[in-house]
């Protein structure tokens, strides 16, 4: 039996100013998973976070909480849904009428002390806060606050937009632990952007990837970025900063975005078939895709960074070092296009 | 410059000795000054909020015509009010011609612009998060309105004791609209003005005094306040 998705967008587009900011066909997050949005700036991941949290109103498009339709500010799915916003804002008073202001207006008033004190200590907060004031809290621990105060409404549902991205380690440390704990208790279903790639694959159990408004069926790994040039052969491709071209099929548009997927680009010390395109670069990491269990290797070619799968990382008799310069290729055909 | 001294000297024999027409004059202007400021707080923190928070077409002539209501002339105010209170006005039927109630209508049209605006920007000037973490937090749009008015509170304080200070130092309502009667409408500003004109310096001074305690008790409570805040 399939699980109903705790939430679930159809055709869901925002515009502002005539821009396209979202265009989603279709999203579900599943209960108690842990969904991980990945973008560049611009790619939409606030938007979609806030029309997830039913905060903001979306230009056309359906959104289901528990498999029915709702409106923003729906107010039976405004309890069990909270999100912390990128910039966290306190109210201007103390950090124990910050963390209890959700229950208050819940009218959940028994046993508060306990419950804020033990939302408090989640976020690893211990109760000497209580009594400071909204000014005298550093960034950190202004982000754990904040935190807390969702955390201890003990929500279904917590969208975190870069919880982590201006906070110090310890901060960083102690909110992934509370995420997680709440998950464990309480089965909460997590979104969360970062910019942060291999915090959010370490932490999520799946990772959805966005470009300009649009959720990609790819990683944002190895996105080659128009202008198209065209070489002396009439060929198109994409200059990089040391002098070496990208080779590319005839793009749809000129704004099109380029695609060439870590499977696809091979190591190689010799041109097996003249079909093949090459790009020299040095491998600056080793990885392990934590899904896939594949080795993959980084590699900066100029400016770009590039990810290789790599089936064995013993290459010419010696294994794969960081600094080592090697040899990548692929075929045109290889390549895919994303409109923008 | 002798004159002035001794009226000070008796203003101060008049307030200590309870002196009845002095504290008349007191009470009247404390009873039209708090029906009026009640009435243009109930409606003016509302609809000030209204006019910080929603963006409508036409809101920034909204705002223009707020703004120029700021510079009402109280004699102006005065003459309005009175046209339509008298016996021959829309609303002549509800006496209030020469009454308290009738000087604190005319009060209220002029404090309710000046609430009204820095209610205005003291919530346009709330964090523009502020919005997304109360909606994030499950706010209802009550709710939102109740905490974005606390969270304001110091630029509401600021609009109430504005308004307060306008309402408390104007003559030409109290004049006009109140007639100045003694025992009866005579407020502290219409006394002052009486009292010169009869060369009564000293009572005259009597009232500016107590005037300018009504000033420092309102700007001690507003520091107050503020350090609490």
């Amino acid at each position: 039996m399939t699980r109903e998705p705790l939430l679930r967008l159809r055709d869901v587009r925002q515009v502002y100013n005539d821009r396209t900011v979202l265009d989603v066909a279709e999203l579900s997050i599943d209960p108690g998973t842990i969904t991980g949005l990945s973008g560049p700036n611009g790619s939409g991941k606030s938007t979609l976070l806030k029309i997830l949290s039913l905060s903001e109103r979306c230009t056309s498009g359906t959104v289901y909480f528990q498999g029915r339709a709702v409106l923003p500010f729906d107010a039976e799915a405004h309890q069990q849904i909270t999100m912390l916003p990128q910039v966290p804002h306190l109210l201007t008073r103390n950090v124990f009428n910050n963390i209890a202001y959700g229950l208050k207006i819940r009218g959940r008033k028994t046993g508060l002390r306990d419950n804020v004190a033990a939302a408090m200590d989640l976020v690893g907060l211990d109760s000497s806060f209580a009594a400071r004031q909204w000014h005298q809290l550093s960034g950190g621990e202004a982000q754990r606050v904040a935190l807390a105060a969702r955390l201890v409404l003990k929500p279904l549902c917590l969208l975190l937009d870069e919880p982590t991205a201006s906070v110090d380690m310890e901060s960083a440390r102690a909110i992934r632990r509370a995420i997680l704990l709440a998950r464990k208790e309480w089965g909460t279903t997590l979104v969360i952007t970062s910019h942060n790639q291999s915090w959010l694959n370490d932490l999520c159990d799946s990772v959805i990837y966005q470009y300009n408004g649009r959720i990609l069926d790819c990683s944002l790994e190895n996105i080659l970025l128009g202008p198209w040039l065209k070489n002396d052969r009439q060929e198109f491709c994409k200059k990089l900063a040391d002098g070496q071209f990208i080779l590319v099929p005839s793009p749809p548009g000129p704004d099109s975005i380029a695609v060439i997927a870590p499977e696809v680009l091979k190591l190689t010390n010799a041109l097996p078939d003249h079909a093949a395109h090459t790009l020299t670069g040095t491998v600056i990491g080793i990885y392990l895709d934590r899904h896939s269990s594949e080795p993959r290797i980084h590699v900066v070619c100029g400016d770009h960074r590039l990810v290789a799968n790599v089936p064995d990382l013993n290459f010419n008799g010696k294994a794969l070092l960081p600094g080592q310069t090697v040899t990548l290729h692929y075929l045109l055909e290889n390549i895919t296009w994303l409109m923008k | 410059m002798e004159f002035i001294l001794e009226g000070l000297a008796k203003a101060f024999v008049l307030l200590l000795q309870g002196d009845q027409e002095t504290y008349s004059a007191v009470w009247a202007t404390v009873q039209a000054a708090s029906m009026s400021m009640t009435v243009s707080l109930l409606i003016g923190i509302p609809l000030g909020y209204l006019l910080g928070y929603l963006n409508f077409p036409g809101k920034k002539g909204v705002r223009t015509v707020v703004d120029t209501l700021l510079s009402l002339p109280t004699v102006f105010i005065g003459l309005l009010v009175y046209a339509f209170i008298s016996n021959r006005g829309p609303l002549g039927e509800f006496g209030l011609l020469f009454t308290l109630t009738g000087i604190a209508v005319g009060q209220t049209i002029l404090a309710l612009p000046v609430v009204i605006a820095l209610t205005a920007t003291a919530v346009e000037s709330l964090d523009r998060s502020l919005r997304l973490t109360l909606i994030s937090l499950g706010s209802s749009q009550k709710q939102i309105f109740l905490t974005s008015v606390v969270e304001a509170r110091l630029g509401i304080l600021i609009a109430a004791i504005t308004a307060s200070a306008r309402v408390l130092t104007e003559v030409g309502i109290s004049m006009m609209v109140g007639g100045n009667i003694k025992w009866d409408t005579r407020t502290i500003t219409t006394a002052i003005a009486l009292e010169t004109n009869k060369g009564q310096f000293a009572s005259g001074i009597a009232l500016g005094l107590v005037l300018l305690a009504i000033a420092f008790v309102i700007s001690f409570s507003l520091s107050f306040l503020r350090r609490r805040t």
